[in-house]
């Protein structure tokens, strides 16, 4: 008897993964723990290893193709069995048996198959209307948050995305097709001036995400600054300290983090997630970070964060952060954030609006260090000043806790020793 | 209520006794010689044949319910057969003096009497009335039939045809009188004055007054017979039919040349037993029968018991009655005494009576007693009389042969439209018959002069209401309409409780006391049944009529005769008949359970009805204009809340001279692009609020559609709108469970499935009793509810507080709970 390969289940909000490479081709002979090949989720990349020794008898989809969690994607056997019944619906050969056992390749509405022995995804809400329009545009709606009772998908929320899609559209497609907003998009770029790629993987999850909590969410964004001369000083003194002491230099990052992980304990409304019905106020602080990696944005996650040392925070950014840059980042590392960190002060930043990340409540993005001229003793004096933008849902948080919020970091990081009694 | 007759006190506290006329039983004394001279040998020989044809009839569907086969010849017959073995008598006697022009309306147990009367017939009418007519009935196809095996004079084929074409019926054959439709329960041939025989026990009688009343006013000739068994004594529906055929008013109040009460003879065929209880001694107290006519009028209704089983005094008794009936003294009641020997039907083991009690019948079988009498007074030879017999059983085997065989006579095709077809004849006729109508004024003279100086729209160039009383109001349109409609038909009639003087209990009928003679606008006994039993015999008879329940909830007074009489005799006629009834039922408002109920799904779900309910007064003149020309019958709903509101929607307001709404359609009442709400009646107004405050604080555009019609209805228009909005909500005041409403949603949501934005909802009157007026806010769908649906279940606005829990958790609580 053969032995099906499935795409396999990363975490409960993965839908779907895409198939970086193929490690091994039909006809290959394989030995259980081989890698056959590579997936790359929104989140992460992965190895898939043969779970039998065998043939390769067939591989259903090619390398780029994005195939549902739980579709078979391979068959290991002896040569000449029949594959026929493990040949997904809607691949190539359409001869084949209606029995196969395998789950549709259409991803939302299906939660169990082959597998058996996961649990079963969330189902899709949406409602005809929406399908329809959705399927006309070829809209994968993974991760689309329906508007509709009970979150289900609603003909606006295809809408939505499609609006914000001709918008971005290139020049050459939106021509294809009349645009929504003909006078949005520039018209007569030379083809050849155009690189078409598809937005899909993880670039479609962060497209879908961003967009999803523009409009899902009430997003204010307040900016303050931090004296951040004892900030500068205390980073010197780490690279200046004895080696027998075992500290490593620091990011402002890392500084931050550590300051956020202390002061949100003292303010939880913002250390929340809100699912539209509910406020949960969390107790323990998990610290989102943005990281920049090559596929895109990702945002692994420090968990408990205001149990670890100051050290401890430093030396976990590091290895999430790395691991997601080369893509060996678990997806258990990608979820359960409580508020996130955003850093683009390395790149000369002044002032942004970070995006939340939905159902989190804020999100604070920390800019770079300017010199601002400050009154003293009746003549001006040029700081360093660490700018800091908080974004929050005031949908649940109201302006003035924010404030304070923000307020209580700028204090702590400017007397940043302080925090270390925290 | 009339003014005409005044209630004297001192008369009224009078001591007196009452006292009744003394009512023979039995009084016929037979006299062969006299008889002879009245009927002459031929005729009474002929009366014997009839008896043998109509014995041989039932004993050959005896014989096939019960062995499969007669002579030989082998069918089985699936449907019923109630059997009149040996009432033939009573039949035959009764048609005798029974001419065309008279008529006929029966039971489930009428073979007998459809033969007898038909064989009447024939004796009466010339070979080429009769060649006509055969030719003419359904375009000759029976006829075509019986050529094939028929032989003989004129007269001889035409009792082959009635043998064939009543046989064919009640083998469900498209040759059959009705093409199958009414089976044995139902054959009749109108022809020949054999009307609709009915399987509801009791149900002819107030179809018969209907009939009579049609006879009466049209000034048309002939009486009226009910033929029902003794055991429909006990059903409400006769005494509503014997109340309103002895009202005073005939004689009191109508004018003289009327002719006084309408030719209606109750006929109680009287075998004794209902299936197997017995009236007289068990379930009923009258001890004779024709007592229950001391109860009626002063008269006793003219009642007698007659003996049944001997056809020349029942001849007799028929010859008599007659006189009365056509001098306008009816009613009349006949308890016409007989003896079934066959059972009940032929499941029937006859556990409830001994041998010997039939036994002892059987020596006084008509068929052997009036064979003797035959014998002995010299009208007919021993063989003469055989061979009557031997013919008889011959014309049977060739009529079963004909009737038995698909080749020679099919069914219709029920897998096609064929019967779809016959539930509706949608023709449209300005008058039922030629004629002056009979009113009191010119029209110009009437109310029409008020309502036609008024508004017709009620609201002014800036949107501003104009004063109630000088704008033309719902109530006011519904006259309108139904004046027109009287000055163009002379046979229409209007009736109902309150009718006239009052005007209804609502005005709708305010000014036509003044415009029209008793006889066309009266008040009738609060008799619901017959009230709506009558109107379905005076449509089939061919006269146009409106009848009136004053409330919606007192539809169930009236429900066999709406659901099983008014909604079924077209398609069972085979569209021989025609139900121009337009049935007025007011939907109540404030008055509590009894008053308050919006009971339209509950006619939606009976085939065979028209079902309107306008909620403007355009409409409410332009849909009773349309049902008032129309030949099927309707259930025309109005509401209470509207009858005093102006038209304040379509432009232009209701129009002086005469339109119609096209049948069936529903109207857009407003445009719009993101939500449609879908209403039957005056919800609609709510569903307007609805819209306006969807648009105010939501910045929703509704698109809001008035059906108007229930049945039919085309959906396009809605199912349009939904490909549109993708999103619907229906809303009516009948209770949610079992409402026209989920009707509707399945269908919309089966047509238009991918268009839907979520799913098709529906708001009805809560499950409950109404509760009194200042609680009908909890009952019945208002603005807050349709747009916390809306919400709830298919677009959640934007930090909307919801007044109401229309969750789909709370649709499941509420079921769960049963309310």
């Amino acid at each position: 008897m053969a032995t099906a390969v499935v795409m396999p289940r990363q975490g409960n909000t993965v839908e779907r993964c895409l198939i970086a490479a193929w490690k091994k081709e039909k006809g290959d002979t394989v030995t259980a723990g081989d890698i056959l090949c590579e997936i790359e989720t929104d989140k992460a990349m992965m190895e898939v290893e043969a779970p039998a020794s065998g043939m390769v008898l067939d591989l259903f989809f090619q390398a780029g193709e994005e195939v549902p969690v739980l579709t078979t994607i391979a068959v290991i056997g002896r040569p000449g069995e029949d594959v026929t019944p493990f040949r997904p619906n809607g691949t190539a050969d359409h001869d084949e048996s209606e029995t196969a056992p395998t789950t549709s390749p259409n991803p939302p509405i299906l939660a169990t198959g082959s597998g058996g022995s996961t649990a079963p995804t969330p189902r899709l809400k949406i409602s005809p209307r929406a399908r329809r329009l959705a399927d006309t545009a070829g809209l994968d709606l993974t991760g689309v948050q329906g508007s509709g009772p009970g979150g289900r998908v609603m003909e606006r929320d295809v809408q939505a995305v499609l609006t914000a899609r001709v918008i971005d559209r290139p020049a050459q497609t939106a021509s294809q097709a009349p645009p929504l907003h003909p006078t949005s998009v520039p018209t007569g770029a030379p083809v050849d001036e155009v690189e078409i790629a598809p937005v899909k993987g993880m670039r479609k999850l962060i497209a879908d995400r961003m967009l999803a909590s523009l409009q899902t969410t009430a997003q204010l964004t307040l900016h303050a600054s931090a004296d951040a001369r004892r900030l500068q000083a205390y980073r010197q003194r780490l690279k200046q300290s004895a080696a027998g002491l075992g500290l490593q230099p620091m990011t402002v990052t890392d500084l931050v983090l550590f300051g956020v992980s202390r002061l949100l304990r003292q303010h939880p409304q913002l250390n929340a997630l809100f699912s539209g019905n509910t406020l949960a106020q969390y107790k323990n602080v998990h610290l989102a970070v943005a990281v920049d990696t090559p596929r895109g944005l990702m945002v692994p996650v420090i968990r408990n964060a205001h149990t670890l040392s100051l050290s401890q925070i430093a030396a976990e950014s590091k290895r999430l952060a790395a691991a997601c840059r080369d893509g060996t980042i678990a997806p258990v590392d990608l979820n359960g954030g409580t508020f996130t960190v955003s850093n683009l002060g390395g790149l000369g930043v002044e002032s942004f609006t970070p995006v939340l990340n939905p159902p989190q409540v804020a999100v604070l993005g920390v800019c770079n260090i300017n010199l601002k001229p400050v009154e003293r003793d009746g003549g001006v004096e040029f700081v360093p000043q660490l700018g800091l933008s908080l974004t929050f849902n005031h949908q649940v948080v109201d302006g003035a806790p924010a404030a304070r919020f923000l307020q209580t970091v700028c204090q702590g990081l400017a007397d940043f020793e302080l925090l270390l009694a925290l | 209520m009339t003014k005409l007759i005044k209630i004297d006190p001192v008369e009224a506290r009078q001591t007196s006794f009452i006292e009744g006329p003394r009512l023979p039983v039995n009084a016929y004394v037979a006299n062969p010689q006299r008889e002879a001279e009245i009927y002459g040998p031929a005729t009474l020989v002929r009366m014997y044949r009839d008896m043998v044809y109509i014995r041989e009839f039932e004993t050959a569907l005896d014989r096939l319910k019960k062995e499969g086969a007669y002579q030989g010849l082998e069918y089985n017959h699936r449907g019923p057969a109630h059997l009149s073995i040996g009432q033939e008598a009573s039949a035959v006697g009764q048609a005798y003096h029974l001419t065309p022009d008279d008529f006929i309306f029966g039971s489930h147990r009428s073979h007998g009497e459809i033969l007898a009367k038909c064989f009447s017939a024939i004796a009466q009418l010339s070979d080429e009335t009769l060649t006509q007519t055969m030719e003419r009935y359904l375009e000759g196809a029976p006829l075509r039939v019986v050529e094939q095996f028929a032989g003989g004079t004129v007269k001889d084929v035409a009792v082959d045809y009635i043998l064939y074409g009543t046989l064919a019926e009640i083998f469900g054959r498209e040759n059959g009188f009705n093409k199958g439709m009414g089976g044995s329960m139902h054959a009749f041939f109108a022809p020949f004055g054999v009307m609709p025989n009915n399987a509801i026990v009791g149900g002819s009688a107030d179809i018969a007054v209907g009939s009579a009343l049609f006879k009466r006013i049209n000034r048309r000739p002939g009486i009226v017979i009910a033929n029902i068994g003794d055991a429909s004594t006990g059903c409400g529906p006769v005494w509503e039919a014997m109340m309103v055929a002895a009202m005073d008013q005939y004689r009191t109040l109508w004018p003289k040349e009327i002719g006084g009460n309408p030719p209606i003879l109750f006929n109680f065929v009287d075998n004794f037993y209902g299936m197997g209880g017995q009236p007289q001694g068990e379930t009923m107290g009258f001890g004779v029968l024709a007592r229950i006519g001391l109860g009626v009028n002063p008269e006793a209704m003219h009642a007698e018991r007659i003996d049944g089983l001997n056809p020349l005094a029942v001849a007799d008794a028929i010859a008599r009655k007659r006189k009365i009936l056509e001098a306008g003294r009816g009613p009349v009641l006949l308890d016409t005494i007989t003896y079934r020997f066959s059972g009940h039907s032929p499941s029937d083991a006859s556990a409830y009576r001994d041998r010997d009690e039939i036994d002892a019948w059987s020596q006084h079988d008509s068929l052997v007693t009036f064979r003797a009498y035959l014998e002995e007074n010299g009208h007919a030879s021993a063989q003469a009389l055989e061979a009557i017999q031997a013919k008889a059983v011959e014309r049977m085997v060739a009529v079963l042969q004909a009737a038995s065989s698909l080749e020679i006579s099919p069914r219709v095709d029920g897998r096609g439209e064929a019967i779809g077809r016959m539930m509706f004849a949608n023709t449209f006729k300005d008058h039922m018959a030629e004629g002056e109508p009979v009113v009191l004024l010119p029209k110009e003279q009437t109310r029409l002069n008020v309502t036609f100086a008024k508004h017709r729209f009620g609201l002014d160039a800036n949107g501003q209401p104009l004063p109630k009383l000088r704008t033309l109001t719902y109530a006011e349109a519904l006259f309108e309409a139904m004046i027109h409609r009287f000055y163009e038909d002379p046979t229409m009639v209007a009736y109902g409780e309150e009718n006239r003087d009052w005007g209804g209990a609502f005005g709708v009928y305010r000014g036509l006391t003044e415009a029209l003679p008793y006889h066309r606008l009266f008040n009738t006994s609060i008799s619901e049944g017959a009230i709506v039993g009558t109107a379905v015999g005076y449509a089939l008879s061919g006269g146009r009529v409106v009848a009136e329940l004053m409330y919606s909830d007192f539809m169930g007074r009236a429900g066999d005769e709406i659901f099983n009489q008014m909604a079924k005799w077209q398609a069972m006629s085979a569209n021989v008949l025609s139900m121009p009834l337009v049935l007025r039922v007011s939907v109540g408002a404030k008055y509590g359970a009894q008053h308050s109920q919006d009971w339209t799904s509950l006619v939606a779900h009976i085939p065979g009805l028209q079902v309107m309910f306008p909620a403007t007064p355009y409409d409410a003149k332009g849909m009773l204009n349309l049902a008032l020309r129309g030949t099927d019958p309707v259930v025309f709903f109005e509401s209470q809340r509207l009858y005093s509101e102006p038209e304040i929607l379509v432009e232009g307001g209701v129009p002086v001279d005469y339109y119609e709404v096209p049948l069936g359609e529903p109207v857009v009442r407003r445009s719009g692009q993101d939500v449609t709400l879908v209403t039957i009646g005056a919800t609609l107004y709510r569903a307007l609020a609805a819209a306006d405050e969807l648009a105010e604080k939501y910045g929703l555009s509704c698109e809001v559609i008035d059906t108007r019609f229930i049945n039919p209805l085309n959906y396009e228009p809605i199912i349009a709108s939904v490909k549109k909005t993708g999103k619907i909500v229906l809303a009516s005041d009948a209770c949610e469970r079992g409402s026209f409403l989920h009707t509707m949603a399945s269908n919309i949501s089966q047509i238009a499935f991918d268009d839907l934005d979520g799913p098709v909802a529906i708001v009805g009157a809560r499950n409950w009793i109404t509760p009194p007026a200042e609680l009908e806010e909890a009952f019945f769908p208002q603005k807050e509810w349709i747009i916390d649906t809306l919400h709830e279940r298919i677009l959640p606005l934007p930090n909307h507080q919801v007044s109401t829990v229309q969750t789909a958790d709370e649709i499941l609580r509420r079921n769960r709970w049963g309310v």
